[in-house]
C-alpha cells in the first residue's frame, strides 16, 4: 500500500499542534491542560480550515487502553472495602442521572419538535457512537444524535474542569 | 530493566483486555476491557506496577488531539439549526449530574471532587483523565463511570425501544 505523503504531513502537523496545545495549556496552568490544550487548539485550527487530519479510531483506542491500564494499575484491595457503602447510592445516582437526562430529551422533543427518538437518545448520558447507532433502529437521526452527544461531551470537558477546580478550591479554603 | 518489563507486560495485558472487549462488541471496549483485565490481575496478584507519569501524559495529549481533530466544520454543520436543543440538553445533563454527585457526596461521605467527577456526563476516558489531574480518586470515578456507561448502553435502547417509542 502506498503511503500518501501529504496525509503523513497532515498527521505529523496534527500531532505537533496537539503537543503545542498541551505545552501552552500546561504553561498557562489550565485545569487538565494536557487534555484540554490539544483539544482546544487542534479543534479551533481544524474549524478554521488548517490542513489537519481527523485521527481515526485506532489512536483513540490506543489512548483508551493506556488510560484503562493507568487506572487499573492503581487499584488495591482498599478500594473494594469502600464499595459496599458506595454501591447503593451510586446505583441510585446513576439510575437518576439516566432517567432525568432522557427525560430532558423528552422535554426538548415537546418544546422544539425535534424527532422523539433523536431527542431521547441525544439526552442519554453515554457514548456518542453507541447512542447514535441505537437511535437508528428506532427512527432517530444518527448524525444529529452523534453531533448532540459530542456537543454535550465537549461542553462537559470545557465547563467542568475550571468549574470543579474553583468549587473544590473554594471548599478547601472555606 | 525489571520495572520496564513489568510496565510492558501491563500494557500488553491492557491491549489484550481492550482487544477482547472490542471483539465482544463491549461499548467503549478499549478502556473497559483494559480496565477489567488489568484490575483483576492487579487485585489478585498485587504485582502490577503503576505506569510512569510520562506515559499517562502521552495518553492525555493523544486523547485531546483525537477529540480536537474530530471537531471540524462537519460538526458545526451537523448541529446546524439545533444549537438551542444542544445547549439546553448539555446544560440540563450537567446540572442533573452535578446535583446527583453532590447528593452522593452528602449521603456517603465520598469526597466532593470524586463524587462530582463520578457523575460527570462526559466520555469515560476523558473524565478519568481530568479527575486524575484535579486530585479525585480515579479508581472510584472509573468504577461509577463504568456503571453509568454500561447501564445506559444496555437499558436506554431497551426501555425506549419497548416502552416509549414503540407507539
Amino acid at each position: 500500500m502506498l503511503i500518501d505523503a501529504s496525509e503523513v504531513g497532515r498527521l505529523l502537523l496534527t500531532v505537533a499542534v496537539g503537543y503545542a496545545g498541551a505545552w501552552t495549556a500546561l504553561r498557562l496552568r489550565l485545569p487538565a491542560g494536557a487534555l484540554l490544550g490539544p483539544m482546544l487548539l487542534v479543534g479551533t485550527l481544524h474549524v478554521f480550515g488548517a490542513p489537519l487530519i481527523k485521527l481515526d479510531a485506532g489512536y483513540r483506542l490506543f489512548a483508551q487502553v493506556l488510560v484503562g491500564a493507568t487506572v487499573a494499575s492503581t487499584l488495591t484491595p482498599s478500594v473494594l472495602r469502600f464499595l459496599p457503602r458506595l454501591f447503593g447510592p451510586a446505583a441510585i445516582g446513576v439510575g437518576g442521572l439516566i432517567m432525568l437526562s432522557v427525560l430532558g430529551g423528552g422535554v426538548i422533543h415537546l418544546a422544539t419538535g425535534l424527532n422523539p427518538a433523536t431527542a431521547l437518545f441525544a439526552g442519554a448520558p453515554a457514548g456518542a457512537a453507541e447512542m447514535a447507532l441505537a437511535s437508528a433502529d428506532l427512527g432517530g437521526d444518527v448524525e444529529l444524535v452523534a453531533a448532540l452527544q459530542i456537543f454535550r461531551q465537549l461542553s462537559v470537558l470545557v465547563v467542568l474542569p475550571p468549574l470543579l477546580r474553583w468549587l473544590l478550591r473554594d471548599r478547601k479554603s472555606g | 530493566v525489571r520495572q520496564t518489563i513489568a510496565v510492558l507486560g501491563t500494557l500488553a495485558l491492557a491491549a489484550l483486555g481492550g482487544g477482547l472487549a472490542i471483539v465482544l462488541h463491549v461499548p467503549a471496549g478499549g478502556i473497559i476491557g483494559a480496565l477489567v483485565l488489568v484490575s483483576v490481575v492487579s487485585l489478585t496478584t498485587g504485582r502490577v506496577p503503576q505506569l510512569p507519569p510520562r506515559l499517562q501524559r502521552t495518553a492525555r495529549i493523544l486523547t485531546g488531539t483525537v477529540i480536537g481533530s474530530g471537531v471540524g466544520p462537519h460538526l458545526l454543520e451537523g448541529l446546524g439549526d439545533f444549537w438551542l436543543p444542544a445547549l439546553l440538553l448539555a446544560g440540563w445533563t450537567i446540572a442533573v449530574a452535578m446535583s446527583l454527585g453532590y447528593w452522593v457526596h452528602r449521603r456517603t461521605g465520598l469526597d466532593l471532587g470524586t463524587a462530582l467527577f463520578s457523575f460527570a456526563p462526559g466520555g469515560m476516558t476523558e473524565m478519568v483523565m481530568v479527575a486524575q489531574d484535579l486530585g479525585a480518586d480515579v479508581r472510584l470515578v472509573s468504577l461509577i463511570a463504568l456503571l453509568r456507561m454500561l447501564s445506559t448502553v444496555t437499558l436506554v435502547p431497551l426501555v425506549l425501544g419497548y416502552l416509549v417509542l414503540r407507539h
